[in-house]
């Protein structure tokens, strides 16, 4: 597994924390405590199972986090920073929970097949029915 | 003259209460009421904590977030009632808490199928 956590996405979760954190300390107001989580849970994520297993989870999670940095960058500690923080944190909780049943599933299949299929939203909406929800 | 100054003040009033209320988007409500369905239908509501995997309110997580996206929607209404935008966002912490909700329950169906394969699926799947 540790072969499928590339160099690059560890750099990158870790500076894009670096990032927010810079950001952060213009802004007004402290940083919320669900900001927090999801920065901890996009190194965690990032650096995990999701990575290798349920990509797009992991990128729809990214996403939302950067709409929460963005928000705490430009009006600090806002409801609306609070709500894309929370969803944040929702989401990379999700794509861990997808990641870790998708290693089961493997698991289950047996040694012959090969690791690092990625459940996509796509595959998740047909075969297995995955939530799949992106808030736009 | 009079009927005319009554007849703009209640049209002004009537105005400003339909504004006063924002309907939720039809389709975010559809998709998080199908989603609610399809917690019901696999059992999510059912799923019972075990020592492994148990939530801060004493319930299995799954649980919890479903109890977390009805209180979320219904703020979502009472807000959206009144008026404050803010509802939408209450609205899609209700669906992103509801997709976790499932993706704990299918987890949760996976987990045990894997410790006892010969014993047939899960019962969370009914």
């Amino acid at each position: 597994m540790k072969a499928n956590m590339s160099k690059g996405s560890v750099l990158h979760a870790t500076c894009s924390v670096v990032l927010a954190a810079v950001t952060g300390s213009c802004a007004t107001g402290s940083v919320p405590a669900t900001l927090i989580e999801a920065r901890r849970s996009l190194v965690a994520s990032s650096t995990g199972l999701a990575d290798a297993l349920a990509l797009s989870y992991l990128e729809d999670a990214k996403e939302m986090l950067e709409r929460a940095n963005r928000e705490f960058a430009l009006h600090g500690n806002s409801d609306l920073c609070r709500d894309y923080s929370y969803i944040a944190e929702n989401k990379f909780e999700l794509a861990d929970t997808v990641a870790r049943a998708e290693l089961f599933r493997q698991t289950q299949e047996g040694e012959g097949v090969g690791p690092g299929r990625s459940l996509r939203s796509e595959d998740a909406r047909s075969s297995t029915g995955w939530p799949t929800a992106p808030v736009r | 003259m009079a009927t005319n100054w009554i007849m703009t003040v209640g049209l002004s009033f009537s105005g400003a209460l339909g504004c006063a209320s924002m309907p939720l988007p039809y389709t975010e409500v559809s998709h998080y009421e199908a989603s609610i369905d399809t917690a019901k239908r696999i059992g999510a509501f059912e799923l019972t904590a075990d020592k492994d995997h148990r939530g801060a309110l004493g319930m299995s997580p799954a649980k919890e977030h479903l109890v977390l996206a009805d209180d979320q929607f219904e703020l979502a209404k009472i807000m959206a009632a009144s008026g404050d935008p803010r509802s939408l966002l209450f609205l899609a912490r209700a669906q992103s808490d509801v997709d976790l909700a499932l993706g704990l329950a299918r987890e949760a169906a996976v987990r045990p199928h894997r410790s006892a394969m010969n014993e047939g699926p899960s019962p969370i799947f009914k």
